[in-house]
Formats: structure tokens, sequence, C-alpha cells
């Protein structure tokens, strides 16, 4: 069996590990909800993380190109990076996805002939993990977008106050008593 | 992720797990992003509020009075004597868990004491321990915990990472309203002075100027001709809006940030042209120039403090009810405590529409009538010409801000509205909607830039619904009734659903309004209109 045909049998298994060692990233309290509820929108953080886990491995598995991937590494990464977690807990779960597929395949007939399948497919996570480091930073680099903007909405709002506050007095609002 | 800077020995000491502890022990920290800035000691003396002082929610000390411990039980026996809610939601949970996963802060961030059910367990714990006797004797055991200035740390911090929004109510089958436990838990931080910045300096400027900006009389007037200008200029059409006019037949009341911020500015003018269509008796007020009430965040006390002004006003230009703009906690204020606040407003008339002749009922006991009510009514007896095809370059989802959907049930007829203004409505799935909708993430007073990350987290479902439909129908506005929401969900679509833009539910009434004499090119937005081959009237 080539690697590619291990990783398919395997898939199954290796996207739960992944996952649980995802979910345990979080406060226990929290994990059993994020596991077990299957409804999208009752449960946005654990399933984006289901959906786009298993798109990963799939790509993985069929060596798709890494960058039909990053839409689904950005949609994991934008969770992780307003969450409480420092940069390197926030991308751990890459880590987690290369440990997963290794102990899953260990107790598989994995033999010389996978070596090199092996050593190219570490290559890809290592690239994927390069480029969640890259979309983790443009989401902090985001973050700090949306805060000078939102400053400058206020400060926009402000102008008009005082610009309100300093002009002259106009015409057709109709004031204090009078009748329109 | 925290930005506080870790010393060269804790950088390598790389961390993929949490650090569970049982909920008892107290774990408030304080990094940044993940909470407000406390209130400024100018806006801490005009409320006159108590233990005035320069303080900061990360530093160790926060300054406490002596005998703060006293204070906070005091106040705790006094509300729980005071509203007998309170007491009940205190003493019924039964820790079933139906609340556990509804809360939008607790699915953005996965953290346990987001859940409802532990937000309300870090107040009870304390009532447990000082005002049961079996709290009293079995302490831990009993799930009740002595009042520390750690326990007071993590109130704040959990109790300001609550935005009131009650989605958990609607699924605790006794109908515990977590949001209540809250305010009350707000009340109690007050009484030591722990409050936030984003809630006491609004509250402050309303007390002051008469709303929540800080704006004067005469720039709010000056504000009104930038408007009428615009309206020109977009229209051809010189529009009329009265002020403070006595023997106007009804007063208008929107939020402040509807003629300040953006894109609020739109629904403003929304406003204008449609009851300059409907030759309107009405006025705006610069006394009652704000429906918002930041009070409500802060105390009950404060609440009916501001929200006086819409009554006496009212009383004061001797008209004859009150209509409401687009806003969220304003119309939550209205429906659930403005009676008992300040009425019995048995000076004013039940509320009838004087285009369509309809009685609004459901108004009878506040005489405040909410704008969506009023411009449906106008729209179902074929009062207004409209021309959908206007807003054709929109396909338009709806977001029920918490506050109108939850505190008084108005699912109906924004969407009714929507449908009749636009072409393509789609709405979001069914149990993010309506009564399940979920929050913003930035609601009672959770707004402030600083606490970025969190109302990133706590908006999440709310984007992620949002994101559904962009995907499927290619939505591209989402259109609500709340002024924060106005302001909170633009960034959050930023970060979450690039390309989905904001708008309220009378922007795009003001788009498809074809008005009387106008000259049309371009939408509210500057943006040149798509016109329909044949009007619909
Ligand atoms: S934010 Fe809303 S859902 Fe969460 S605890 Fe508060 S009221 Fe309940
Ligand atoms: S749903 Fe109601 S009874 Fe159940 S845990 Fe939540 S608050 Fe308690
Ligand atoms: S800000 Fe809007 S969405 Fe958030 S709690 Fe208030 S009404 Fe709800």
């Amino acid at each position: 069996m080539t690697l590619q045909e291990l990783l398919r049998k395997r898939k199954k298994a290796i996207l739960d590990r992944c996952l649980n060692l995802l979910f345990d990233t979080y406060p226990h309290d929290s994990v059993t909800l994020m596991k077990n509820q299957q409804n999208s929108f009752a449960n946005p953080v654990g399933s984006t993380f289901r959906r786009e886990l298993e798109i990963i491995l799939d790509g993985l598995s069929e060596w798709a190109d890494p960058g039909d991937l990053t839409p689904s590494l950005d949609a994991i990464v934008h969770i992780r990076a307003v969450q409480e977690f420092r940069p390197s807990g926030a991308l751990a779960f890459m880590v987690h996805l290369k440990k997963a597929i290794r102990e899953e395949l260990q107790g598989m007939q994995t033999g010389p002939e996978h070596l090199d399948d092996l050593a190219r497919l570490d290559l890809r996570i290592d690239e994927l993990t390069f480029a969640a480091f890259d979309l983790y930073v443009a989401c902090r680099e985001k973050i700090a977008e949306i805060r000078v903007g939102e400053a400058r909405a206020e400060r926009d709002r402000l102008v008009r106050v005082v610009q309100a506050m300093t002009r002259g007095h106009g015409s057709r609002v109709t004031g204090h008593g009078e009748k329109s | 992720m925290a930005d506080d800077k870790l010393k060269p020995e804790e950088i390598l000491n790389v961390s993929y797990e949490p650090a569970d502890r049982d909920w008892l022990t107290p774990t408030a920290v304080f990094r940044k992003g993940t909470y407000s800035y406390s209130a400024p000691l100018k806006h801490q003396k005009y409320l006159d509020l108590p233990n005035q002082r320069e303080w900061n929610p990360a530093d160790a000390d926060w300054k406490l009075p002596e005998n703060w411990k006293e204070i906070i039980l005091e106040g705790m026996g006094r509300l729980l004597k005071r509203h007998r809610s309170f007491k009940l939601y205190l003493d019924i949970c039964v820790r079933c868990g139906a609340c556990a996963d509804k809360c939008h802060y607790f699915l953005g961030s996965g953290d346990p004491k987001n859940m409802p059910v532990l937000r309300a367990e870090l107040l009870r714990s304390v009532y447990r321990r000082y005002f049961t006797v079996a709290g009293k004797i079995f302490g831990r055991l009993a799930g009740a915990r002595d009042l520390t200035e750690d326990v007071l740390k993590e109130w704040f911090y959990y109790f300001f990472q609550c935005s009131e929004c009650r989605r958990c109510s609607i699924y605790c089958p006794y109908g515990i309203d977590t949001c209540e436990i809250t305010m009350m838990a707000r009340e109690l931080l007050n009484l030591v002075g722990c409050n936030i910045q984003w809630v006491v300096e609004p509250a402050s400027n309303c007390f002051r100027t008469g709303n929540h900006l800080g704006i004067p009389p005469h720039a709010f007037k000056q504000t009104f001709e930038f408007a009428l200008d615009e309206l020109k200029d977009l229209t051809g059409i010189s529009i009329d809006a009265p002020i403070n006019r006595k023997g106007a037949e009804i007063l208008f009341v929107a939020p402040s940030a509807d003629y300040f911020a953006s894109p609020h500015w739109h629904t403003f003018l929304g406003y204008l042209m449609l009851f300059h269509e409907i030759g309107l008796d009405y006025t705006w007020s610069t006394y009652a120039s704000e429906g918002g009430n930041f009070g409500l965040f802060h105390s009950s006390e404060l609440a009916k403090r501001l929200n006086n002004k819409i009554y006496a006003e009212a009383r004061r230009l001797g008209v004859k009810w009150i209509l409401g703009g687009e806003c969220g906690h304003m119309w939550r204020t209205i429906h659930q405590y403005m009676d008992t606040f300040n009425g019995p407003a048995d000076f004013l008339e039940e509320p009838v529409s004087p285009i369509t002749g309809t009685k609004f009922d459901n108004a009878r006991s506040t005489k405040m009538v909410h704008i969506t009510e009023f411009t449906a009514d106008l729209i179902k007896h074929d009062k207004l010409k409209l021309d959908p095809a206007r807003n054709d370059r929109w396909k338009v989802t709806f977001h029920d801000s918490c506050n109108p959907a939850r505190a008084i049930g108005l699912f109906a007829e924004p969407r009714y509205i929507l449908q009749n203004v636009c072409n393509h409505f789609f709405d979001m799935p069914e149990n993010t909607i309506k009564e399940k909708t979920f929050c913003c993430g930035s609601g009672a007073g959770l707004g402030a830039d600083e606490n970025m990350e969190m109302r990133l987290r706590g908006g999440f479902p709310r984007a992620h619904a949002v994101k559904y439909v962009k995907e499927k129908h290619g939505v591209n506005m989402v259109s609500c009734l709340c002024a924060i929401d106005k302001a909170s969900l633009p960034p959050l679509f930023e970060y979450w659903v690039p390309g989905v833009e904001v708008c309220g539910v009378h922007e795009l009434v003001g788009n498809a309004l074809v008005m009387k004499g106008e000259t049309r090119t371009a939408d509210l937005r500057g943006e040149p209109l798509a016109q329909a081959e044949e009007p619909t009237a």
C-alpha cells in the first residue's frame, strides 16, 4: 500500500485523533460541547475545526497543492488568533497534525518504501505550518487595523460634532416652538 | 492572544494545554484585548459615583474602599429584597446545563466561565456562602465561596463579558435570565466603584447634554442642517426637520449615533425622507436627543434617571404619543421598564397612526411605537411608493438585534419592510435569528476598541451565520435595528466575513422610497441608483 492509500484508509482515525488534540487545548468543561454538538450554528468553533481539518487531511493525502489548503487553514487560524492562546499555542494544531498522522501510522505496515513519501509529507506539513504562521500574523495585523479604524471613525465622528458646533445656523431646521 | 511581554525564560515554555482549575477558584487574567478600561475620573464625578478614583483593572491594587466587602454584601441583601426575580434566579437553578452552550461568548471563546450557568454561579456561590444556611455551614461542599478580592475581580471580568443579550434565558426551562444576574452583579460592582469607561462616559454625557455623544443643542441642530443639505443634493427636495416644536402630534426619539456615526447616518436620512414624504406632524427634541440608555448597563437607578427625559419632553412639548427609532437596548428600556420607571404616561394618548388610522394597541401602556411597526403599517396600507429595484445591488439579510427581538418580539415587521424595499432578501439559519438571534458581541457597553478580541470571540457565532448566507446566496448587506450593531458589526465582518456591509432598515427604505418631485440618481451612500424599468407602486 502506498502512503497515500494508508492515509486514506486511516483518515477518520487520524482526523479524530487530530481533533481530540485540538479540543484538548480548551478547558475540560468546554470540550464535550465542542466535540458533540453537530449543528454548525450551535457549535461554530467545533464545527469549523472539524470541517476544515478534514479538508486539510484530504488535501494532504491527495498531495494537493498547499495553496489550495490555505483557506481552510485560515479559517482555523482566524479563530485561534482571537482566543486565549500565545502564538505558539494558537498554531499547535499543526504540530498535532503531524503527531496524529505519525501515531496513527505506527500500527500500520509502514516500511522503507514509505520513507520518501513520509519525508515529503513532513515537508508539506512544515510548509503549511509556515503558511499558518503568516496567516496568524495577518490576523493579528487585521485586529490592529480594525482598532485603528475604530479610532479613526471615532475621530471622524468628533470632527462632525465640532463642525456642527462651530458652523452658523441654517434655515431648513425649524426650532424652538416655531410651527413648521 | 495576549500581547503581554514574555520573559526570556518563559519563551520556550510552550504549552498546548489549558490550565484546568475547578470553577470555584477565581481565575480572571486581565490580558490586553479582553477587558474594558475603567471609567475616567471626570465622568465618575459627573455621575457622583461611589469610590471615585483613577484605577486600572490590570493593576494588582484596585483601590477598593476598606469596607468593600460589607458594602457588597449589604448591597446584595438589598437587591435580594428588592427584586424577587433575583432571589428566585439564585435559588432555583438546577444546573441542568440547557443554557451552557447558548452564550456567544462561550461559543466563541471556549471559556467555561462564559457558560451562562457558570457565569451566574460566580455570584450564586457568594450568595450561598452568606445568605443560605447550607452555604454557611458546608462552604465549598455546597458550592459556596468566600467573597475575596479575587472573586470580585473575577466578577468584573466575567460580568463585563456578558452583553446582557438574554439568549440563554430562552433556553432555560425555569426562565432564569442570566442577563438579570449580570445586571445585579454590575450594580454591586458599582457600589465599590468598579465600572467601565464605555458605560459610564456615555451615561454621564447623556446626563449633561441629553445624549451619549455629549452633543449640545446647537450642534444637534446643525447636524440636521448637514443632513438636509445632503438630502437636497440627493433628491432635489427641500425637507423640513422640526426640532423642539410644541404642539406637534408625535415626538420622535432616536439613538444619537444615528445623527453622527456611520453607517447610522444613512438611516437618519431615511427617517427624514420618510417623515417628509408622508407629511408627518412630528418633532425632534434636543433634550430627549437620545433613545439609548447606557444607564441600563450600570444600575436601574441611572437607567431611570436617563429615561425620564423622554416622558418629560413629551409632556413639555405637548405631543400625543412617541415614535422611537432604530435602537437596541433603548427598546428594552422602553418596553420593559419605562412604564414602571417613569410612567404611567397618562398625559399621552394611545398611539394611532395619523396616516393609516391604525391603533397601536401594543403600545397602549407606554405610548411609544417602534418605527418598524409604524413603517410596516404604512406599507401594508399602501401608503408608500416603493421601488425595491433601487436596492438591487444589495443581497440583504437581517440581524435581529437582541433587544428588539427578545425584549419586544419584533420579528415580522422589519422583515416585512425589507421584503418590500428590496428584491433580494435571505434569512440566516433558524437557530441564529428571531428569538434565538446571536448578539453582535459588543452589547451592554462592551463595544470599546480595547476589548476587541473579546468582541471578535463573542461576535463569531453571528458572523459564522452571516458567512453561511454569504456563501449560499451572495449576501453582501446585513440590515439591523440597533445603533450598537451598526457600529460593531462592520469591524466584526471585516475580520470574519470581509465584503459584507451593514445598514439600518430605514436606509433601505430611504433608497426605495419614490418621493414626489424627486430627482434621484444616487442612493443614500452616494452610489449610482439601480433604476427599475417600471417602478412598482
Ligand atoms: S451574554 Fe447573553 S447569552 Fe451570554 S450570559 Fe449574557 S445574557 Fe446570557
Ligand atoms: S438552563 Fe436554567 S436551570 Fe438549567 S443550568 Fe441554565 S440557568 Fe440553570
Ligand atoms: S448591541 Fe445589538 S446585538 Fe448586541 S446586545 Fe445590543 S441589541 Fe443585541
